[in-house]
């Protein structure tokens, strides 16, 4: 049946490339909203681990350190420092802010301030971590080099750092500065944080401060794209059903072309599961090439795509794996019919 | 070829399509014999039920009532992997439209019935090569169905029919689509078929068959209700036909 099948796919050359080609464009497509939806949740990932820390101390009564503005006095460090448990506190800030300086308008950053010389050090892949006010590192996405100068709210800051991969709430680029940099500009020089990053984990109650793990902050951060993470996996789906469509309808195509040579087969003997087998492994086939067509298509798009997509190979045999699977599905559950064709229209004169 | 001689009986053969008044009887009440080594023609006219008689043969078709016997085996009594071998390994079918695959070379269209039963793709390749050859195609072995004439398509459709050495033999109206040369090439290859171990059995409304026919079978009427006119031997003018032939090939 292997024989039969793939010169039957060599006879249907044309329709098969076209096939090929619309199945493996819609499962890059799904490839890298799927890639872009794991990217979103990766970031968090980072982000958190970015701070270290083995729990966060917010405000009392407040969801998370990255959704509220609600800051934390931090002339309660040292008093946090004497809870049991604890071995180092750093108190950060976190926000959101516009920067100018690095493209022709505002960019929208994320800010993030931190003690020189606390627990809390940023590890930058070119230059080195800010160390004074007037000094920022920023992540490579916001395309600001070493040397260069932004503008935040007024302030004017002198890139000494560049950082790989720190980006949240959807790609967004972060800067980083000092803390004192940060009050300046967000909590108008008060000596307030967004939390504290706790080292060691504190066994009793710290004033009127909520204790998080970093978990809990992570999902916290990762809330407000709770949509847009939820509307990317629906579509990656929809995109998989549309990819087994053609895949399906190819091989039915296919299947409704070759009635006539399905019941001379099966007057010559040939079990209905024997073809049925034959179609199957044209639609695993279809899946396969697709699949495999699928992805380096979407490792030449992903990089025109605004955010960093993490396209790794477990997610490229991933969608090998699953676009098998579909290509076989497909391709049983849309032959049956031409399959069960009788074998006594083979003397039909048509 | 099967050890057991190529004996056909059919005992009184009803064809069914439909039920109630719509139902139609292309065959009703059939019985005739024809023995091993033979060329057997069933003539009529369109819808007498030929093509029904030989799907019955082949086992593809259960009739209504009455049985089909051949190499002692009861074909109507048939059913799962007694069929099944039935139509892998003791009949060959050469179909009127020929059948032949389009994606697939002569050559694979010959192989096709051996790789879809277990033959290794060298043992069938080298079958198939020697059959075209025998038939006249061997330098058309790499071409597709669509680059042959009609008089080759009918050859490569032979050729796939022999492939297994079938003992039961059927060809369905094999001149229908050919023109008088090609029509003599079918005509003394069906007599070159005849030989022990096979049964030929060919459905034509061709009259020329009855110069290769050992037996005919004449079918009735679509819509007979009678027993079908039957006659298993040959016709007089055949007989004196064939008679002179041999004495010139003799003399």
């Amino acid at each position: 049946m292997i024989l039969v099948t793939l010169r039957d796919m060599q006879w249907r050359a044309g329709r098969v490339v076209l096939g090929l080609g619309a199945t493996a464009l819609v499962l890059s497509m799904a490839a890298l909203l799927g890639a872009l939806h794991d990217s979103f949740l990766r970031e968090t990932d980072r982000t958190v681990a970015f701070f270290g820390g083995d729990r966060w101390l917010v405000a009392d009564q407040v969801s998370g350190p990255f959704t509220s503005n609600t800051p934390v006095r931090t002339a309660l460090t040292r008093k946090v420092e004497e809870v049991d448990g604890v071995t180092s506190v750093s108190p950060v800030a976190v926000f959101r802010h516009v920067v100018r300086g690095a493209s022709r308008g505002f960019s929208d950053v994320n800010v993030i301030g931190f003690e020189p010389g606390g627990a809390v050090a940023p590890v930058p892949v070119s230059g080195r971590a800010p160390a004074r006010v007037g000094e920022a590192a920023v992540d490579e996405r916001l395309g600001v080099a070493v040397g260069s100068t932004l503008r935040l709210a007024g302030r004017s800051l002198r890139v000494v750092g560049e950082m790989a991969g720190l980006t949240y709430n959807g790609g967004t680029p972060t800067v980083v500065i000092t803390l004192l940099e940060a009050q300046a500009v967000a909590f108008d020089g008060q000596a307030l944080a967004s939390a504290f990053v706790v080292d060691g984990v504190p066994r009793g109650a710290v004033g009127d401060l909520t204790t998080m793990s970093p978990s809990q902050v992570r999902d916290d951060l990762r809330r407000p794209l709770s949509v847009a993470t939820s509307a990317l996996g629906l579509v990656a789906a929809l995109l998989w059903l549309v990819a087994a469509g053609i895949v399906a309808m190819m091989a039915y195509l296919s299947g409704l072309d070759r009635s006539r040579d399905f019941a001379v087969f099966k007057a010559l003997g040939v079990t209905t599961r024997r073809l049925l087998l034959g179609l199957v492994l044209q639609g695993a086939v279809v899946g396969l090439v697709a699949s495999v067509a699928a992805v380096s298509l979407a490792l030449v798009l992903a990089p025109a795509f605004p955010v960093d997509i993490d396209l790794t190979l477990l997610d490229g045999l991933r969608l090998v794996v699953i676009a098998l699977l579909v290509g076989v599905v497909a391709g049983v559950v849309s032959v049956r019919g031409p399959v069960s064709v009788d074998p006594a229209t083979a003397f039909a004169n048509s | 070829m099967h050890d057991a001689r190529a004996d056909l009986r059919v005992e009184s053969l009803t064809v069914q399509y439909g039920d109630g008044d719509r139902s139609v009887q292309p065959l009703h009440d059939l019985t005739f014999g024809a023995d091993d080594g033979r060329v057997l023609v069933a003539v009529g006219p369109s819808g007498c039920g030929k093509t029904s008689l030989l799907a019955v043969l082949a086992g593809l078709l259960t009739p209504a009532c009455g049985t089909v016997t051949f190499a002692g085996r009861s074909v109507t009594g048939l059913s799962g992997r007694d069929l099944l071998h039935h139509r892998r390994h003791t009949v060959g079918i050469v179909f009127q439209a020929f059948n032949l695959v389009p994606s697939l070379t002569a050559a694979e269209n010959v192989m096709a019935p051996l790789l879809l039963t277990g033959v290794r793709t060298r043992e069938a390749r080298r079958r198939a090569l020697d059959l075209l050859d025998e038939v006249g195609l061997g330098d058309q072995a790499g071409s597709r169905p669509g680059h042959l004439s009609g008089g080759q398509q009918q050859r490569v459709a032979f050729a796939r029919a022999l492939v297994r050495e079938p003992a039961l033999l059927l060809a369905d109206e094999p001149t229908a689509h050919l023109d008088p040369e090609q029509v003599d090439n079918v005509l003394r290859l069906v007599s070159d078929l005849r030989g022990p171990g096979r049964l030929v059995v060919v459905a034509t409304h061709d009259g020329r068959f009855s110069e290769v026919a050992d037996s005919y079978v004449r079918l009735g009427p679509p819509a007979a209700t009678v027993p079908n006119a039957v006659r298993t031997d040959a016709p007089p003018l055949v007989r004196q036909r064939r008679a002179a032939r041999r004495q010139e090939v003799g003399s």
